[in-house]
């Protein structure tokens, strides 16, 4: 692309053509404040924030709206622009209440932060303001037409990303308001998003509304477990109470660029889940008692040896799970089949119908790490059965010890029936899981995993995408990271000759292994993901 | 719901524009012609018409004060409430009507002879106060005219 030199309140530099002014002086170093802007939604130039002067000509020019000429000498930081965008606050603030102490955005502000900046520290405005009542506009979202500032932020959000025309601009002049028509609701799985992009308090997260103030959170990089588009989010986590009380999108262009879907922003409520299993336990005759982790660690490695001894690794079945990260996935293949023998090793899909907005697909494949799973070799070995065929030879006495790296509803391993008869056959039935499932209802044993925001790890997106997932919290209870109970059980079986203290060095290892991975380390996936060697990307490890 | 002739002026319009879009303040002007309103139904029937949402045609209608969507009487009075109006009296002009008639803005007389709305701007701040009666204009009206418009019409 052809780029032209410009001038940012005096330092030269040279941008790309077609640049507005705003995204410009970013590369310069210099913020211009904007409300109605937003890289990923069109232009609108309805703020007026972002008024600069350009040398030589005698009226402000809106930066969003303004690209770059060869020669512009841009100046942001003059009398004439700093008149103008305090004139503009007076007005954006004319109608909007003075109560950012109860406003569930203060904090994170845009117009707040803007006021404390440049705005005029008193209104000469002397009437009375307009006010309306909070509204429940769908989309889990509360609306407070008090604070909005009429971006139309959120309106583009909708018909250009969702493609979906469900909230409009209506009426005129003063009595202006952001609102949807026939008492319908915002229903697009997009809408969450506006809760990140409204710059002021007026659409608001009903989720995470008055639940903490933004400073109290601590927030870590992490990536959605709902589907295999794998998008970037951040996770709010609350130390004090050790609490995830929200997840909003991060940027990577390559992935998910501004944006999350609702399914991913409010999918961690699982986690506080009061029924979540947190002790490893033995059930025999109808009843479950806990077993501290050595003893069942060794109790379950003899138990599944014993059965080796007597009927061979054709009567071991493993259910891997593509909701494992890339180092638990390859822990099973090397415990299992490299280790133990078994060829029967594999894991369920789990397809829902995809929805593709118009300019956002939310995938329909749920699993974070399907692509994961079958590169590190969570596939059926030489002659080894898939899972539907695992469940039928349990049933038919073949197999007989199941392991199940992830429990789930009967029919997502097979005909229900047929799975609980295999279920019910079993001589050793074990369930990894974080909670119960009708599947670790019927188990021998239970071994408490946990979710993705309780350890460190890896997914590979359906692109073949390498992105990390972060410990954010930790959960009161017994519980262990599943690559710890991998790498117990590989010791206690006597085929893991080494372990490893974290996952960064099970990932170096799995490297190593598997070509897709060769030449990746944390380091090289870094922030925003790393992409699995292309040459390689469709062999997966037998 | 819209008459047949109406109904096939609004199609009529849609070969005339670019896109349906642009049809969309023609097409209003002849539902409201044909309904004295613009009901939600009608701007419905309007929107499937010309294949546009409910949110597009709902945005230009309650931009424009000249597409009623109440039932109005027989006079509809309009007022200029924007900064030209309102400095050269006009908001002394909104005050005399409403009180002579007894209505609050956006209602209409009992026997339905007068509806009275104050409206952004009319855009014609150089003849201020500016006041419209249905689709006349009243320019640099004073409070002797309006008392004698109000006795005028009937
Ligand atoms: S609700 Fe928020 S995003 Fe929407 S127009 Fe108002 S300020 Fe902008
Ligand atoms: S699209 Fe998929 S990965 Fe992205 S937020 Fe939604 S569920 Fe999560
Ligand atoms: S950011 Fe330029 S007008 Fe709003």
């Amino acid at each position: 692309m052809a780029s032209v030199k410009i001038k940012v309140d005096g330092r030269e530099i040279a941008v790309e053509k077609g640049t507005n002014l705003i995204e410009a002086a970013k590369n310069a170093g210099v913020a211009v404040p904007h409300f109605c802007y937003h890289p990923g939604l069109p232009v609108v130039g309805v703020c007026r924030i972002c008024l600069c002067e350009l040398e030589g000509r005698p009226k402000l020019v809106a930066g969003c709206a303004t690209q770059v000429e060869e020669g512009m000498h841009v100046i942001t930081r003059s009398a004439k622009v700093a008149d103008a965008r305090r004139a503009v606050m007076e007005f954006l603030l004319i109608h909007h209440p003075l109560d950012c102490p109860m406003c569930d955005k203060g904090g994170e502000c845009t117009l707040q932060d803007y006021t404390m900046l440049m705005g005029p520290a008193r209104s000469r405005f002397k009437f009375e303001k307009i006010t309306w009542p909070e509204e429940d506009v769908g989309g889990k979202l509360v609306l407070n037409k008090n604070r909005c500032i009429l971006c139309m932020r959120c309106v583009n959000l909708c018909k250009e990303v969702a493609g979906l025309d469900e909230i409009a601009v209506l009426s005129r002049g003063e009595q202006t308001y952001i609102g949807t028509v026939d008492g319908r609701k915002i229903e697009n799985e997009l809408a969450g998003n506006i809760a990140d992009i409204c710059p002021v308090g007026a659409l608001t997260s009903k989720d995470f509304r008055f639940r903490a103030r933004p400073w109290e959170l601590t927030n870590v990089s992490s990536v959605c477990p709902h589907c295999s588009k794998g998008c970037n989010i951040t996770v709010g986590y609350h130390p004090r109470r050790n609490e995830i009380l929200r997840i909003t999108a991060r940027t990577n262009m390559d992935v998910n660029q501004w944006w999350i879907c609702d399914r991913g922003r409010g999918g961690f409520h699982f986690l506080h889940d009061p029924k979540r299993l947190l002790a490893p336990a033995r059930a025999a005759n109808g009843t479950s008692r806990p077993v501290p982790w050595k003893q069942a660690i060794l109790d379950i490695a003899q138990a599944l040896r014993d059965i080796i001894v007597r009927h061979g690794a054709r009567a071991v079945g493993v259910v891997g799970s593509g909701t494992l990260t890339n180092e638990e996935c390859y822990l099973t293949r090397a415990v299992f089949k490299d280790g133990l023998g078994v060829s029967n090793v594999d894991f369920p899909p789990r397809p829902q119908p995809e929805v593709a907005y118009k300019k956002f697909t939310i995938e329909g494949d749920k699993d974070p790490n399907a692509r994961g799973a079958a590169l590190c070799g969570v596939a059926p070995g030489a002659s080894g059965l898939g899972v539907r065929d695992m469940m039928r030879a349990a049933a038919e006495g073949t197999i007989k010890a199941l392991v199940f790296l992830r429990g789930g509803p009967l029919d997502l391993f097979g005909d229900p029936a047929i799975v609980e008869r295999a279920l019910q056959k079993v001589d050793l039935l074990l369930v990894v899981d974080f909670v119960p499932s009708p599947v670790s209802d019927r188990a021998h044993w239970v071994l408490p995993g946990v979710t993705f925001a309780e350890k460190e790890g890896t997914f590979t997106n359906s692109n073949g995408r390498v992105q990390r997932i972060r410990k954010v919290l930790t959960i009161r209870g017994d519980t262990r990271e599943d690559w710890r109970i991998l790498q117990d059980l590989g010791q206690a079986l006597g085929v893991l000759p080494v372990t490893d203290p974290d996952p960064e060095r099970i990932f170096l290892r799995l490297a190593q292994a598997v070509p897709a991975f060769s030449g990746l380390s944390y380091s090289t996936v870094g922030e925003l993901g790393a992409p699995i060697a292309a040459a390689t990307a469709d062999v997966a490890v037998g | 719901m819209l008459s047949p002739e109406a109904r096939q002026r609004i199609e009529s319009l849609k070969t005339v524009y670019e896109t349906n879009q642009s049809a969309l303040i023609p097409a209003l002007h002849v539902a409201q012609a044909d309904q004295g309103w613009l009901s939600e139904e009608t701007q419905r029937e309007v929107a499937s018409i010309l294949g546009l949402t409910a949110q597009a045609v709902r945005q230009v209608v309650t931009f424009y004060t000249m597409f009623q969507q109440k039932p109005v009487g027989r006079h509809l009075i309009q007022v200029c409430r924007n900064l030209s109006c309102s400095l050269l009296g006009g908001q002394k002009l909104q005050k005399q009507i409403q009180d002579k008639l007894g209505l609050e803005d956006g209602e209409t007389t009992q026997d339905g002879r007068f509806t009275y709305l104050s409206v952004e701007c009319l855009g014609s701040c150089g003849t201020a106060p500016v006041l419209m009666v249905n689709d006349r204009y009243y320019e640099n009206v004073t409070p002797q005219q309006v008392d004698r418009l109000l006795e005028e019409l009937k």
